[in-house]
C-alpha cells in the first residue's frame, strides 16, 4: 500500500468507526506502525526534550493520539509527515505545560541536580536566559515592518488574515514579511547556538 | 492512490520553516513538505530552532527594574532637628548673653529647674512650675548652661547665675 512507509494495512475511516478501538486485529497495524516509527519519532521529540523520561512521557501521548486519529488521515503518503506533526506538536505542548507548570514543593534543588540540572524548565535548558534575551534584541533590532507582524502573531496571538486587516496590507505580504523576520532571527539564533555570540 | 509528489529538497523545503513554525502550514496543506520533514534531520533541527524562537519571544519579558524610590520620612527628624538646633543655638550664643534678647538678669533661685523636667520649646525653656506668664532662656556660659529671664531690665543689678540641669 505504500511503499515509503511499508505498511502493511491501514484501516479506513469506516472500518475504524465500525469496530471497537480495543480489538486486537485492528491494533496491530497501528501497533506495528508505531513500533516501525517509534526511533525516529523519539528523534523529533529528543530535538525539544531532552530527559529521557520526559521523551518517553511524549512519545506515549502521541501514540494514543496515532491510536485515536489515524482514520482521520486520509492520504497514506501523508502519514510520515502526520506522525512528524504529532510529535512535533506534543513535544511543544509539552514544554508549555512545564513553562506554566509551578515548582512542586517535592522538587528541591537536590532533586535537579540527582537528575543533571539546575532546576531550570526544558526551554531555559535549551536556551539560557542570556541566549533569550539575545532573540529579543534581534526582534528589536528587525526593521520594523517585520517586528511589528511577529508581535501582532506572538503577542496578540492573530492569525496572518487579522494582522492583514490590522495592519491595512495583503497577507502574502504578511507572511513575506513574517518570513524574513523569522529567518534573521533564526539566523542570529543559529550564531548564539554556534558560539559566535 | 495520490500520486506521489516530487520529494523536497532541503533548499525548497527551507524557506517554508518559518510558516510551519507559525502554525500556518500543516501536513494536510503541504504533503511533500512534511513527508521531508520528517526524514530529514538538518530541516528537523531547523525547525526546531524556528519554534525555540517561538517559544523564547513567547515567554513573558522579566520585569525592568523599578528605579528606587527613597520615601523619606522628614518628620521622623523633626524632633533631633529641633534638638540639635537648641545644641547649636546654645553654643553658638555668645556667652553671657542672648541673641536679640537684652541682657541677662540671673534667676535665683534656680532650684525648682533642677526638680522639674524642662520643656524645651525651640530656643526657649519655660520651667514648669515656675512663675506663671514668665518665659525663660536657656544660654550657655563657658561649661554651664544657666536661665535668663528676657523680660528682666537692662540696668538690673547682675546676680550670679546658676547652672541648671538640662534633661530631656
Amino acid at each position: 500500500m505504500s511503499a515509503i512507509l511499508d505498511l502493511p494495512w491501514i484501516p479506513s475511516p469506516r472500518m475504524t468507526e465500525a469496530l471497537p478501538v480495543a480489538t486486537p486485529a485492528l491494533q496491530d497495524p497501528v501497533t506495528s506502525l508505531l513500533e516501525r516509527e517509534a526511533e525516529p519519532l523519539r528523534r523529533v521529540i529528543g530535538r525539544y526534550v531532552r530527559h529521557e523520561h520526559a521523551v518517553d512521557e511524549i512519545f506515549q501521548e502521541v501514540s494514543l493520539k496515532v491510536l485515536r486519529r489515524i482514520d482521520t488521515v486520509r492520504d497514506p503518503l501523508a502519514v510520515r509527515g502526520w506522525l512528524f506533526q504529532l510529535a512535533r506538536n506534543a513535544a511543544l505542548d509539552w514544554l508549555r505545560s512545564q513553562d506554566r507548570r509551578p515548582a512542586s514543593p517535592s522538587e528541591t534543588l537536590d532533586t535537579h541536580r540527582a537528575a543533571g540540572d539546575l532546576g531550570r524548565n526544558p526551554v531555559e535548558h535549551l536556551m539560557t536566559t542570556e541566549r533569550v534575551e539575545a532573540i529579543r534584541r534581534a526582534l528589536d533590532d528587525l526593521p520594523a515592518s517585520q517586528r511589528e507582524v511577529i508581535r501582532l502573531r506572538i503577542d496578540e496571538g492573530l492569525d496572518h488574515e487579522a494582522i492583514a486587516l490590522r495592519l491595512g496590507i495583503s497577507r502574502q505580504a504578511v507572511e513575506v514579511r513574517l518570513c524574513r523576520g523569522r529567518a534573521a532571527l533564526k539566523d542570529r539564533l543559529d550564531a548564539i547556538l554556534s558560539g559566535d555570540l | 492512490m495520490t500520486p506521489a509528489a516530487a520529494p523536497l529538497t532541503c533548499a525548497e523545503a527551507e524557506p517554508l520553516l518559518p510558516l510551519v513554525a507559525d502554525g500556518a502550514l500543516s501536513p494536510a496543506d503541504d504533503p511533500a513538505l512534511f513527508d521531508h520533514l520528517a526524514t530529514c534531520p538538518g530541516c528537523q533541527e531547523s525547525l526546531a530552532h524556528h519554534d525555540l524562537i517561538s517559544l523564547a519571544l513567547a515567554q513573558p519579558r522579566p520585569a525592568a527594574p523599578q528605579p528606587r524610590v527613597i520615601r523619606h520620612r522628614w518628620w521622623l527628624a523633626l524632633p533631633v532637628a529641633a534638638a540639635a538646633g537648641l545644641v547649636l543655638n546654645l553654643l553658638l550664643a555668645p556667652s553671657g548673653t542672648a541673641p536679640s534678647q537684652p541682657p541677662m538678669a540671673a534667676i535665683s533661685p534656680p532650684a525648682p529647674a533642677q526638680a522639674d523636667p524642662i520643656i524645651i520649646e525651640r530656643d526657649v525653656a519655660a520651667v514648669p512650675g515656675g512663675m506663671p506668664g514668665k518665659r525663660l532662656i536657656l544660654v550657655r556660659r563657658g561649661d554651664q548652661v544657666v536661665l535668663v529671664d528676657p523680660a528682666a531690665p537692662v540696668d538690673s543689678p547682675r546676680q550670679d547665675a546658676t547652672p541648671a540641669s538640662l534633661r530631656y
